[in-house]
């Protein structure tokens, strides 16, 4: 999954000290992170998206749309400066 | 760009946990520095007492779109950047922001002697703090049985 751009690393020490480390990807429509355990099918943890070409979680999978993060904050943005103009 | 962290050590008193949650730390945009950033690494960890019981602290990385009662921090220059961040830090809250329902991008439960830390490998991992007064993101914690203080840390980039 590293050769995705959206991949990160988990770093766990649980409580006897043993070392956990994963793979991790953040989805591309809603930012959820979403660990990749080592020799994972790319469905069992979520999906591409063929229309932005970005891992995407199992529960973005499922609505089979895609609606990219970006996209959402430029609509909040815009709402947020179109609502401060009227101040 | 600039590197900054914001954790909950810089500033104000550790609350203790209880079995909801309370936020650690926050990292949100404001209207007088207005800039949107993204968070690059999350550390949490525990650092009080630990419990006789053995046990679990539950970590969340929430959205936030109102401000709780807190103390602000003044976000860490990791780069040697002389610029002040734009990106407000909260810390150690006292009564919850506005949490946006279902917007966890992460949940973790750790053992209290445990600790987790994530690092984006990329800026396409990153979470991005939109450009909106308040907005950004809550990292938070509850436990069941462990009574004491925790440390959250988030690093952004803006």
């Amino acid at each position: 999954m590293a050769r995705f751009r959206s991949a990160g690393y988990s770093h766990y020490v649980d409580g006897t000290g043993r070392v956990h480390e994963h793979d991790t990807f953040t989805c591309r429509h809603c930012q959820k992170l979403v660990k990749v355990p080592a020799f994972a099918k790319p469905e069992d943890v979520g999906g591409l998206c063929y229309v932005c070409m970005a891992p995407v979680c199992p529960q973005c999978t499922d609505k089979g749309q895609c609606d990219p993060f970006e996209e959402k904050l430029k609509r909040e943005e815009a709402s947020y400066h179109a609502r401060r103009s009227y101040l | 760009m600039a590197r900054y962290a914001i954790h909950n050590r810089l500033g104000g008193t550790q609350q203790s946990l209880s079995t909801s949650f309370k936020t650690i730390v926050a990292a949100t945009a404001a209207t007088a520095t207005l800039t949107s950033a993204k968070i690059y690494e999350v550390a949490i960890g525990q650092d009080g007492t630990l419990n006789a019981t053995d046990c679990q602290v539950v970590w969340d990385l929430s959205r936030q779109t109102a401000a709780g009662t807190s103390t602000a921090v003044t976000p860490t220059p990791l780069d040697g950047s002389t610029r002040a961040a734009g990106t407000v830090g909260s810390a150690n809250f006292t009564a919850e922001g506005t949490i946006t329902a279902a917007s966890s991008v992460f949940t973790q439960s750790v053992n209290q002697r445990g600790t987790w830390r994530w690092q984006a490998a990329d800026e396409g991992a990153m979470f991005v703090i939109p450009a909106t007064n308040l907005s950004g993101f809550a990292l938070r914690a509850l436990s069941p049985t462990y009574v004491s203080t925790a440390v959250g840390e988030v690093k952004v980039l803006e």
